[in-house]
């Protein structure tokens, strides 16, 4: 650590890792605004154990874990399910006003997702977009390399239903 | 369509990628809420056996001359009509005994809290990215802090200059992470351990601390409140309460109650109407202001969050709007305030 802070280094992470942590935030959850409410809460969980994720050998992966443990906490929360904590509108009407040749396609797989279990779901993610391994996932998740396995099975089952009923499909854009 | 892991990979990666409007992730906010957990949780522990009383108040503005910060700006009252009093036998569930004296001129907020018997004060400023937290909590009569080897983390005792002719001593922890934080302990003159955690400032600042430390005076005091309430259930236990005040150019006031309930909390924040936003707690985010989680009386909001909680543990006082009801918001005015806060 030399002569780096601790809180210097703490900011240094989240300004180079918050795009990303975004992201995988965003693909768990579906909503822009949550997602910056699970970074949010991600970034601070992080802070207060600083001390020991900075020695970690992979601070990466201690965030992505904390992120994904952080989406399931509010999914078992039925408060964190009801609320849009600042208000969805927002989010819908910054997409709408974006004209692009995948949104339609982007919006299917998104509501597809949004319909997977969250294990499922973070499962699918932690997967085919963060490229886990099927051990470094169940790391993440905390479980059985077993059942990241059934879990993105029918995931991947799920959403194979749900895009194939699509109206429009994106091949034909 | 035939999804196969390519497609989806690729798909995901689009739709990651996709517009998104600007980033709300604040990285000094998580500094802030983060050093605040983790004082908590260090109170928590100490209060564990033994009581703690910490403290700073609204004394600030009756400190003598000579701190950078001991005014604290009126807020002007609100032009409506006024509240109903509080039964005279509500009790605060905020009191203080000792108060912050000469502050560094960075300090543009400062905010007490108590959680059970255990409190503390936090004086918090700092332009822009991470800014400083000063921490001030004193420890009960006959209680002696806990020292290196008996449960604190690897650390070294090393003697201070004396604060106002008592001993002090600085916690020197040994983990490289903590350089830029402090901890000073000084005995008060009854013979009390007062102990300050400041973080943010100058790696090596041996002046600041002390200079605080020597401004800390003692004085048990209850706080008073923007609201009262009254009619809570048996089920619905206080179980913390704050006021964060501005200094200088601060942010508005916020105060607020946190009630257990099971093994759930909710709390309920208070600020001028007149803020932008939701009144925050730290802890768990907030919920946009809405007509079911928030009321407005007298130019002051009150929002409920429930953080992690179900919204079933409303059930019993009617839902977020009935626990509304049962605070009476008492308006911007200061001198409207109430210690009869619980009842």
């Amino acid at each position: 650590m030399a002569k780096a802070t601790r809180d210097a280094e703490f900011t240094e992470f989240v300004a180079s890792r918050t795009g990303w942590l975004r992201k995988v935030a965003y693909l768990l959850c579906g909503d822009w605004h949550r997602a910056d409410d699970l970074v949010q809460e991600t970034i601070t969980k992080l802070y207060t154990h600083w001390g020991r994720v900075s020695r970690a050998d992979n601070v990466d992966g201690y965030a992505r874990r904390v992120l994904v443990n952080t989406f399931l906490a509010e999914q078992r929360s039925p408060w964190g399910r009801l609320t849009l904590r600042r208000g969805g509108d927002v989010d819908l009407d910054v997409e709408a006003a974006v004209t692009h040749a995948d949104l339609e396609a982007s919006l299917d797989l998104r509501q597809a997702l949004s319909a997977l279990p969250p294990r499922q779901r973070a499962a699918v993610v932690l997967r085919y977009y963060c490229d886990l391994s099927i051990e470094q996932a169940a790391d993440a998740l905390g479980c059985s390399s077993g059942n990241i396995k059934s879990q993105t099975s029918r995931g991947l089952d799920t959403l194979r239903r749900s895009l194939v009923l699509r109206p429009a499909q994106r091949t034909q854009a | 369509m035939n999804i196969d892991v390519t497609d989806l990979a690729s798909e995901l990666t689009a739709l990651a990628d996709s517009p998104a409007p600007p980033s709300a992730v604040d990285a000094s906010a998580a500094l802030r809420a983060g050093r605040s957990r983790l004082m908590r949780r260090r109170v928590a522990a100490l209060a564990t056996g033994t009581a703690l009383a910490v403290g700073a108040g609204l004394l600030l503005s009756q400190l003598p001359s000579g701190g950078a910060h001991q005014v604290v700006p009126t807020v002007p009252a609100s032009p409506t009509s006024a509240a109903p009093s509080p039964p005279a036998t509500g009790h605060d569930p905020l009191t203080t005994d000792a108060v912050f004296g000469w502050l560094p001129p960075d300090v543009t907020q400062v905010r007490y809290e108590m959680a059970g018997r255990a409190a503390y004060a936090e004086a918090t400023g700092g332009l822009g990215g991470v800014g400083i937290q000063i921490q001030l909590m004193i420890y009960q009569p006959g209680q002696k802090p806990p020292q290196p080897g008996s449960g604190e983390a690897t650390a070294t005792r090393v003697d201070a200059p004396r604060v106002n002719g008592q001993p002090a001593y600085w916690l020197v922890r040994n983990d490289p992470a903590y350089h830029h934080d402090s901890v000073l302990r000084w005995q008060l003159a009854d013979g009390r351990w007062a102990e300050l955690n400041s973080s943010g400032l100058a790696q090596n600042d041996q002046q600041t601390p002390p200079r605080i430390a020597a401004g800390v005076t003692e004085g048990t005091k209850q706080l008073a409140l923007p609201f009262w309430v009254a009619g809570m259930p048996d089920g619905f236990q206080f179980a913390s309460a704050y006021l964060s005040r501005p200094v200088g150019a601060g942010k508005p006031w916020t105060a607020g109650l946190t009630f257990q309930v099971g093994d759930s909390r909710v709390s309920v924040d208070v600020t001028p109407a007149a803020t932008a936003g939701a009144p925050s707690s730290e802890a768990s985010g907030t919920a946009a202001p809405t007509a079911l989680n928030c009321k407005v009386e007298r130019g002051v909001r009150a929002c409920i969050d429930l953080g992690a909680a179900p919204a079933a543990m409303l059930d019993q006082v009617g839902g977020p709007a009935g626990l509304l009801d049962r605070f009476t918001l008492l308006g911007t005015d200061e001198g409207s305030w109430t210690t009869h806060v619980a009842n």
